[in-house]
Order: C-alpha cells, then structure tokens, then sequence
C-alpha cells in the first residue's frame, strides 16, 4: 500500500532546514545590534565588567608572535582583573584580507591590529575614533610617545584612529659575526668590504652562502630596490606623495644598484630566487649565511636569550644598514610607525579594549615587547635593559638600528599592491636580459594602469 | 505513470533545501562577484565608485593576467599528456596481472589521496637550488653538472610544476582501471588471435576502446585547471617574474593585498569563470546522448560484428 506522503512534516522540516541555514549565515555576535556610527559607538555604555563579571576581549593582529605575546597578555590580565584577552595572531598576508573583511561583516573584536599603507583608510569608517576614550585612560598621552609617530598615524586616516606600538625599518643587513671572525674580515661598512667577504667565502671553498635573501618573494625585491634608492634620496616619498615617475634617472639608477649586487656575485641570484621568506630565514639562523637582509623587526635575533630558545645556531649576530652601492651614496633605511592599533566601532566593550591598547602602546606591555626587539617602540626615553645585550656586537648593533630607525630617509609607507608587481619586474631584471632602463620603465608603465593607485 | 500535481509539490519540498542552499551560496555568490565585477572597491566594501567595463578591459589588457591563463591551458596539456600516456599504459601493464600489480596501483594512487599542498610544499623544498635534497644528492653522487635551478629558471621551473602531474596520475589510472573493465574481453582475444603484438594491442584496440575514460580525464583535467592554485604557489609562487604564474595565483595575488581593488579582482574571475563555463558547454555537447545509436561504449556496438567474424 502507497503511504501517503505527510505535507506537514516535510514543511516543518523544510522551514527547519532553512532556519538552521540562516542561523549558519549569521553574525557570531547575533546580528541583532543595530548599526552605529563610530561617534555614537564611543559615547555608548561599555558592557564593563562588573566585579563579578569577566569581559573577553577579542584581539587580532599579525605582529609580533602569539608566544612573545604571551607573557604579555598574562600580564595584562594579572593587573586587570575582571578583563580576559583572546588573542589570534594571523600571518601576515592572511591578515590583511580576513580583518578587513571581519570588520565589515560586524565580526565581534574588539581590538584590532592595523598594518599602515593601504589598510587605514581601507578600514577607517569601521573604527573608533581613540582621542576621546584615549584623553579619559591617559590624558597625558601625547607626552609617552613621539610627536611624529602621531603626526604619521593621523596622516594615515580621518583623525586618530589607531594608536602605533612602534616604527619598523627596512631593510638592514644581519650578519654571523662567527662567519666574518673564522674569515678575519671585519663587519663590511662599505660596498668594496661587502664584496671582500663574498670573495673571500667563494675562495676559501666555504659551504656558507654569502647572503641570504628572500628572492622568491617579489616584495622582498622590492624592499631592497627602495633602500637603495634611500641611499641617493628620498625618492620613494616623492613617489608615494607628490606622484614622481618611477621611469626617470633615480630609479633607474637604483634599479642598476640592485643588479650590480647580483653581477657582483655578492648576492647569487642561483641561491636566492629560489628562497623564500623563511626559507632565508633558516638559511641564517642555521649558521649557513654570513648575511640575511630583511626589515628591523627581525632584531630580535640580537638577543642572545631569543636566540637560545629558538635554535638560532649562531654565536653573535650584529646588525649593519647595506652599504652604499653609488660612492656618493649614504647607507640609510626607510621607515614608518607600524603595528598600529584600533578599536572597531562594534566593539562592545570600548574602555576595557582602549585598557589594553594603553598597555600596549604606552604601559608595561610596551615596554616587555620592545625588551624582544621584535620592533622599536615610539614611546620616549625607553632604553632596553643593558643585561639583555649580552655582546659588544649586540651592544653597537642596537645603537645602529636605533639611529637608522630616528633618520630614515624616506617613509616606508607601502603600497603592497604594487610592491608584489614591481618585485616581479625586478626578478625578471635578474633573470632575462632586460636592461635597469627597461626594468624601471615596465614598473612605471605597470603603475600607470591604474590598479594599485598612491592612496 | 503520470505524478500528480500534489506529488510534484511534494518532491519539490524534498529538494527545497538544496534549491536554497543552492541559491544562497551559488548564485548569489555569481551574482556578487559580477556586481562587484563593475565597481572600483576594497575588501571593506565601502565607497564603492562604479566603472562599467573599467574592470575587464584593465584585465583584457593585462599580458600577465592572460599569460596565466594561456599558462592554465599549457598546464592542463601537459597534464592530459602525462594521464594519457603514462597513466594509459600503467594502467594497461597492472591490468595484465603481474605480480605485485595492486601494490604498485596502491602506491601510484596514495599521491592522489595526499593534499595537494603538502606534496607542492615537499617539492618545493626539495627543488631549491642550494639547500634542497635533489642538488645535494647529485652533488652527492658526483653528478654536479645535473643540478639545476629548478625553481628560479623560467623553463626548469615551469617544468617542475609541470612534473608534479606525474604524481597525481593515480585518478587518470582510476578512470582507466573502471573503463577496463567494460572492456569485452572477446576483442582483446579477437586482436591476439590476429596476430596483433603488444604495441598495436594497445593503440590500436586498447587506446580506442577507452575513449569515454579519455574523454573524462580531457574535461576534468582542463576544467580543473581553472580552480588549481596549491601547486603553482607553494611550489613557486608564480615566479620566477610570474612566468608561472598561473589565473588563480594571479587572482590571489590581487586580492591579499591590503587596498586592493576587489572589483578588479571579481572581473578577472569572472572572465576565469565564463572560459570555465565555455569548457562545461563542451563537455555537454561531448557527453550528449547520441540518440538510436543506444549510447554506452563504442565496443558494445562492435561486439556484434566481432562476433560475427567469428
């Protein structure tokens, strides 16, 4: 016998199916606040915790790990009680996509790292602007860090909308005191030096690789290309800013530097086009390179304790800006605050997440990270404890990157759209015969298309 | 048997769930990258600007963006040749029976079971010119003058992605291995009775005989191309220069940046998509049922007249 279907329960099951979609579909904070303007977000009641409530703060960011972060974190929590932290630490790249995209859905965070160049006023409308919460947490803000980290953050979107935890450079040039020591060489100050222990480790038969450099990542290219046009001008600001052509001499002449590395055999485009990131990373940190060239945030390998406890097998590690490759060149880096650090407008707990960002930007927390020398902080008059600069080399290093870091050259305010293209251009230049004048003219000719504009 | 109307109502609520899911998640999904195709907008999806065709006459007229695609085709060649000769014969050789043939078709396959990405990632370390095992084994066996840069030479890198096909022939043999065994036998005996020797076996009677597995591994093959990304970005990350490069590497490219144009982006997948959707439309047509020929295979058809000669 045909039993008859029953229309109720394959309704009701249906409407439940799609109940359950929707819910899936849904905000993780409910999607039942009703949207704000950013003004209006910070004058609203914070959920503050009562004495017997605890309130989670939710945290993203990129920089610096989740285990430097740690000790920070806890500490926080111990000197704020009735605040938790839920930290989440994305790579890099990862970042810059899922956090603008989980706070244009009305993600539920309440603190959220902000990297400077595009993102800012990528993500501006979705932030809340700090003066206000800031003059209530510490009304003498302006005097804990430098005036031009603020000057630099408010030009980066419509007033303050992100405090920076520290300024980054780029690039610089780590070195394996141990190799130059076996060598007798000194660290290089100028370009001949530089090239004197490249000579010397291919001489010698050495198995070490003179420098390590991650070729295979196009913005790494890119990075290196602009520090040396740092050592003639500030040309990369009058690009950035003022819409200067990357097709006329001073590029180009900076893009002839970069290849007279390579036909030098200082830098081998066999080793380094192949190499990533990391993969240069470990090439160094294994003891295999004399040099890594990369951006400030990796001083932390000056630390002898950092070492320790992350495998690095290298003795001492001293840091030197590239030399000047033109003789009339000056060794120089760019730089920028970074790490900056916001309040999303749907934050639902504003105070106790501007709590965080004064321990973080202007308390202990500060001030434990740039202990790491995972960045260089912008809070003034702090100085690292001298114990942790356990060698004299370490010692001079910290003193370098310092200086290189107050006098920059230019701004190293990306535009990481174009830094992966351009970056390409600049592989292409080592690997074909395309001359430094049409290497500069193909990057200038890509920028004019429009697809990564200055903003 | 006729259904009723009430009948039809009810099916319909059977599928309904996957008709809005369907909706949800497919078509608006279409619908969203097409609209955005038209707009100048970051990943925050604010002051949008609309630009018409802006978007796809930028990405028409980007040599890179259509050197991926060119590079996703030459990609799929090579890994259709790769399927139809070595994973063809392969699996001919462990359907004869020899001795340990389902070890060695277990063995073929597990890299079709393993994450694409994992085993892009091994290559990837096992291809750098100065660190990686390859280059330090020749060097190893005194065989200097074979290690290459086999990731930073244009054409060595373009080969070693390429290379990664051979181990991923473990489904072409998969297709291969259920077409066989459609296979009438009587044909094969027929062949062999004739006089036929291993090689024209296998191209002239086992090669046409598996045409639908062909034609299978084709589509699939060059439709997966499309949506392939893990092998060509951690094996290269396009380079050297963006010589490998291929669509999805280059759609990604644009769209992790912080700043970038999203709507960019949306126009050059959905160009991507509409070759993918011309590649369907083949696929159909290739698949169509021919009618009073009573479909199935082509040896179906044959059996009779080889019986008959017989």
């Amino acid at each position: 016998m045909k039993k008859p279907v029953n229309k109720t329960y394959s309704l009701l099951s249906t409407l439940l199916v799609f109940a359950m979609t929707l819910v899936a579909c849904g905000t993780s904070n409910g999607g039942d606040k009703p949207e704000a303007s950013a003004s209006a977000e910070s004058d609203k009641p914070s959920a503050t915790a009562s004495s017997e409530e605890t309130v989670t703060l939710k945290f993203w960011t990129w920089h610096p790990s989740a285990d430097l972060y740690k000790p920070v974190i806890e500490k926080f929590e111990e000197t704020h009680p009735g605040i938790k932290v839920e930290l989440t630490v994305m790579e890099s790249k990862d970042f810059q996509t899922k956090m603008p995209l989980a706070l244009s859905t009305q993600e539920n965070l309440d603190v959220v790292g902000v990297q400077t160049g595009a993102m800012p006023k990528q993500i501006q409308a979705d932030l809340l602007p700090l003066e206000e919460l800031l003059s209530e947490a510490r009304p003498d803000w302006q005097s804990v860090i430098s005036e031009n980290s603020v000057a630099q953050a408010k030009s980066q979107a419509d007033n303050l909308k992100f405090l920076p935890m520290a300024s980054v450079g780029s690039m610089v040039m780590y070195y394996n005191k141990d190799i130059l020591d076996e060598l007798g060489l000194p660290a290089p100050q100028t370009y001949v030096e530089w090239k004197t222990v490249s000579d010397k480790l291919h001489k010698t038969k050495s198995d070490k690789l003179s420098v390590a450099v991650g070729g295979k990542d196009a913005w790494i290219m890119d990075e290196l290309v602009w520090t040396i046009a740092g050592q003639q001008s500030d040309l990369f600001n009058q690009w950035r800013y003022n819409g200067k052509k990357l097709d006329g001499p001073e590029f180009t002449q900076a893009v002839a530097g970069f290849q007279k590395i390579f036909d030098d055999g200082i830098i081998s485009k066999d080793d380094v086009l192949d190499m990533d990131y990391t993969s240069s990373r470990t090439a160094f940190t294994s003891g295999q390179a004399a040099f890594f060239i990369q951006g400030t945030w990796e001083a932390n390998l000056l630390l002898e304790s950092f070492r320790k406890s992350n495998q690095v097998d290298v003795g001492d590690v001293g840091v030197l800006p590239i030399p000047a490759i033109e003789a009339n060149g000056k060794p120089s880096i760019r730089s920028f605050i970074d790490l900056g650090i916001a309040i999303p407008a749907h934050s639902t707990h504003p105070k106790e997440a501007m709590q965080l960002i004064d321990f973080l930007v202007f308390g202990e927390g500060n001030d434990m990270l740039a202990s790491t020398f995972a960045f260089s902080t912008n809070k003034t008059g702090f100085a690292p404890d001298a114990s942790l600069l356990t060698t004299p080399t370490a010692q001079q290093s910290y003193k370098i990157v310092s200086d290189l870091l107050s006098f920059p050259t230019a701004d190293r305010n990306n535009n990481s759209p174009f830094s992966d293209v351009a970056g390409q251009q600049l592989q292409k230049l080592l690997i074909s015969s395309q001359t430094p004048e049409e290497t500069a003219k193909s990057i200038e000719q890509e920028f004019q298309t429009g697809k990564y504009p200055n903003e | 048997m006729k259904i009723s109307g009430r009948e039809h109502v009810v099916g319909f609520m059977f599928i309904a769930p996957l008709l809005i899911l369907f909706a949800v998640f497919l078509v608006y999904g279409f619908y969203f990258i097409v609209h955005a195709s038209f707009y100048d907008q970051t990943l925050s999806f604010r002051d949008a600007t609309f630009v018409g065709w802006d978007n796809y006459a930028t990405a028409l007229s980007d040599n890179r963006f259509l050197r991926s695609i060119v590079n996703n085709l030459a990609y799929s060649a090579a890994a259709i040749l790769i399927s139809l000769s070595v994973g063809f014969l392969l699996s001919v050789v462990l359907n004869m029976g020899i001795r340990g043939s389902k070890l060695l078709g277990s063995l073929f396959f597990i890299p079709s079971f393993m994450p694409l990405a994992l085993i892009a990632m091994v290559f990837s370390i096992m291809l750098e010119f100065r660190f990686g095992t390859l280059n330090q084994l020749l060097h190893g066996i005194g065989l200097d003058f074979l290690a290459q840069r086999w990731l930073s030479d244009p054409t060595l890198a373009y080969m070693s992605v390429i290379s990664i096909s051979v181990f991923l022939i473990g489904l072409p043999m998969m297709y291969y291995n259920a077409d066989m065994t459609t296979i009438n036998t009587g044909i094969l005996e027929a062949a062999v009775i004739d006089g036929a020797g291993l090689g024209r076996m296998l191209w002239n009677v086992m090669f046409p005989l598996l045409k639908n597995a062909h034609k299978t591994i084709i589509l699939s093959t060059l439709l997966g191309s499309f949506r392939e990304f893990e092998r060509v970005f951690l094996l290269t990350q396009g380079g050297p220069a963006g010589t490998t490069e291929n669509s999805s590497v280059y759609i990604y490219s644009f769209a992790r940046s912080a700043g970038a144009n999203i709507g960019y982006v949306c126009a050059a997948s959905v160009i991507v998509l509409l070759i993918a959707l011309g590649i369907s439309v083949i696929q159909l047509i290739a698949y169509r049922p021919r009618t009073g020929k009573g479909g199935g295979h082509e040896f179906r058809s044959r059996k009779p007249q080889a019986e008959e000669n017989h």
